[in-house]
């Protein structure tokens, strides 16, 4: 028979997408195929996107369309004759043919392209060294005009210029977004190979509505949402005899739920249903003191090799790898990591990753005689400092804390050059990037906002100049390594060297 | 060295080379290297360790990286660590000059630039020159020469880059 899936908000909130229709069809029919197709966007397929599913069932149409959420009058039998009920140990003898609608799938194929990552990798490269260019470019044209040379004509090809170069870009951004869906597909296949090693029962929920994240970060992404899955599995749930026993519904839930948080950053949430983290066991383990708030849990957590539990089981082994999580999404996306536990009743990740890496809108600024840039993304706003204004409260340490007012608010500023431990010497600040870390307001003092211009950002790949609060470098025009600040890494840096 | 020699029927055996075979011509008999010159001395890396010379006109200083690393350079489009050998090696470090250098190496997946006083030349030294080092010179256990050369007047200490390179001196070696 032929039925078809459409993935929409309603389906998601029923907890329908077409890995769990995958799931739950296959428990009633054979499934010969999923056939993805593209359809018009409309108010029931927001999404552009349609599964066509071809089965091979004895199951009634009402139990197939049930499983699906789709009306029993969708699904369609491509048989005359009845379907033979099939021994579900024997292998059915699959027949499919059906023209018409092979027909139909055809065309809709022929519209997608499968293409290398190395070469849409390619195509970014050579706009990255065209930004380059063109930010070299700018820079003669100011000499020219420096030089009391007339550039207005070339001031406005350059403004167009910059505007294609912007288009273009986003273009290429766009080729390279895969669904976040796709990239959760493959976790239900992990659940399956641990639900089996840990005989405990756990479902998993995703929904990962339309979201759309740019394949490098998806890769990046993936390891990270395993080690995850791994521990809720492994450490979160409890076994279903002490399910039962704390009144629980045995199977335990795992739900997965991706949401963009801004147009720049992806939020997703990792959340079970288990017995929450051990605070006393993580304290002791860590061997320092039992740790008060979710935050300082979470640091502790990560701490490298750090497990919860004493013997090394099959699936996470000692560690429960969440310094890895945290050097994915913090250290390799700079994203951000949080995390709510609660005894008895679970635990949720939060996490924030941007959406594309590499191209950034960026602010460049001077600190302490070096140019820098930081990401605009990260930034919440520019605050102008009288240091005349700014007041420091007692501190026996050497970088003091200063605080500044914003709009009757007291806000903590930190000498973003001390911060770095730059050893130039400090000069009059004069400017603040406010940020948010952990929800609150922190702002880097600094000599100058200077611009905001496109930055390549490249990784510092070695160890040797791997420093928190530096994400990479960039080549502003000038054919030298700018290096590009990551304040929310900053900010945890310096959070560690307080506590 | 060793070669397959498949017999008759169809098995494949192993067979050693034994001790009185002479080693393939050439092979192994001498060494490429590139010299360069930090203070007073002559150091050499293997030619197949280096990728390329540059010469040297600043890096960018990375703040929080460790002492002996000068900054970034970016060379064709990949961002490298500086790492200055005077300040490696303990030698004041002197004035920057024109005959400055940066030799870019490669050990597995890292690239380093190192920063030398000078470089300009690929020397082919024979494997039956080079010595180890004795141990006093190596008294900070950090295993930074691999070998001496001793090629008439001239003494050519021969580099560990993956010894120079690592991130913190091992301990207790």
């Amino acid at each position: 028979m032929h039925a078809t899936f459409t993935p929409s908000p309603k389906q998601a909130e029923r907890g329908l997408n077409i890995t769990a229709v995958r799931e739950r069809v296959a428990a009633l029919a054979e499934i010969v195929q999923v056939l993805p197709l593209a359809v018009p966007p409309s108010p029931d397929a927001p999404g552009g996107l349609s599964f066509a599913l071809l089965l091979v069932t004895a199951a009634p149409d009402l139990d197939i369309a049930a499983a699906i959420g789709i009306d029993a009058s969708d699904v369609r039998q491509l048989d005359s004759a009845p379907v033979e009920p099939v021994p579900s140990d024997a292998a059915p003898a699959v027949v499919v043919d059906e023209p018409e609608l092979l027909d139909e799938v055809a065309p809709q194929r022929l519209r997608f392209v499968r293409v290398d990552v190395a070469r849409l990798d390619d195509a970014m490269e050579h706009l990255s060294t065209l930004i380059v260019t063109r930010s070299r470019l700018a820079r003669a044209v100011a000499g020219l005009r420096a030089a009391g040379v007339q550039t207005r004509e070339l001031a406005e090809v350059l403004r167009d210029n910059g505007r294609q170069l912007r288009d273009l870009r986003a273009s290429i951004l766009r080729v390279r977004m895969v669904p976040v869906a796709e990239v959760l597909d493959r976790l239900p296949l992990v659940l399956r190979g641990l639900r089996r090693e840990s005989g405990k029962q756990v479902r998993l929920l995703v929904e990962a509505g339309n979201a759309e994240v740019d394949k490098g970060v998806a890769e990046r992404l993936f390891p990270a949402l395993v080690h995850l899955v791994r521990n809720a599995v492994d450490h979160a749930i409890e076994a279903p005899e002490l399910r039962a026993r704390l009144g629980k519904p045995e199977e335990g839930t795992l739900r997965i739920t991706v949401g963009s948080h801004s147009n720049a950053r992806l939020e997703l949430t990792v959340s079970d249903d288990g017995g929450g983290v051990d605070r006393a066991a993580v304290a002791r383990r860590a061997g320092g003191e039992l740790p008060s708030t979710d935050d300082t849990l979470l640091d502790a957590l990560c701490r490298a090799g750090l497990s919860t539990r004493d013997e090394a089981t099959m699936t996470s082994g000692r560690g429960m790898g969440m310094d890895i999580v945290k050097r994915i999404v913090v250290d390799q996306l700079g994203g951000e990591l949080s995390m709510k536990t609660e005894a008895g009743s679970g635990t949720v990740f939060t996490l924030r990753v941007p959406l594309t890496l590499t191209i950034v809108d960026a602010f460049t600024l001077d600190c302490r005689g070096q140019r820098f840039v930081v990401p605009v993304s990260s930034v919440e706003e520019i605050l102008e400092v009288d240091p005349a204004a700014v007041r420091f409260g007692p501190s026996s340490r050497a970088e003091r804390l200063g605080l500044i007012e914003r709009r009757g608010e007291a806000v903590p500023l930190v000498d973003l050059g001390g911060a770095l431990r730059m050893k130039a010497e400090a000069q009059a600040t004069r400017q603040a990037l406010l940020v948010r870390y952990r929800g609150e307001p922190l702002a880097f003092g600094l000599e100058r906002v200077i611009g905001q211009q496109e930055a390549v950002v490249r990784p510092l790949a070695d160890p040797l100049v791997q420093v928190a609060g530096i994400a990479g470098a960039t080549d502003l025009g000038d054919g030298r390594p700018t290096l590009v600040l990551d304040l929310y890494s900053l900010g945890a840096a310096l959070q560690e060297r307080a506590a | 060295m060793s070669a397959l020699v498949r017999a008759a029927g169809g098995s494949t055996e192993v067979r050693h080379r034994g001790p009185e075979e002479p080693a393939p011509a050439d092979a192994g008999a001498t060494l490429l290297c590139v010299v360069f010159r930090v203070g007073a001395s002559e150091y050499a890396l293997p030619a197949e360790t280096v990728l390329q010379m540059e010469s040297f006109e600043g890096a960018t200083p990375v703040p929080g990286a460790p002492p002996f690393i000068v900054g970034v350079v970016q060379v064709r489009g990949r961002i490298l660590p500086v790492l200055d050998l005077r300040l490696r090696f303990g030698v004041p470090v002197g004035e920057p000059s024109l005959e400055n250098r940066i030799v870019v190496g490669q050990v597995g997946e890292r690239v380093v630039a190192l920063l030398v006083d000078s470089a300009r030349e690929v020397l082919v030294i024979p494997r039956a020159e080079l010595k180890p080092p004795p141990a006093m010179l190596d008294g900070s256990g950090r295993g930074f020469v691999q070998a001496l050369a001793q090629l008439g007047p001239r003494l050519v200490m021969l580099l560990d880059f993956a010894r120079i390179i690592e991130e913190e001196d091992p301990h207790g070696v």
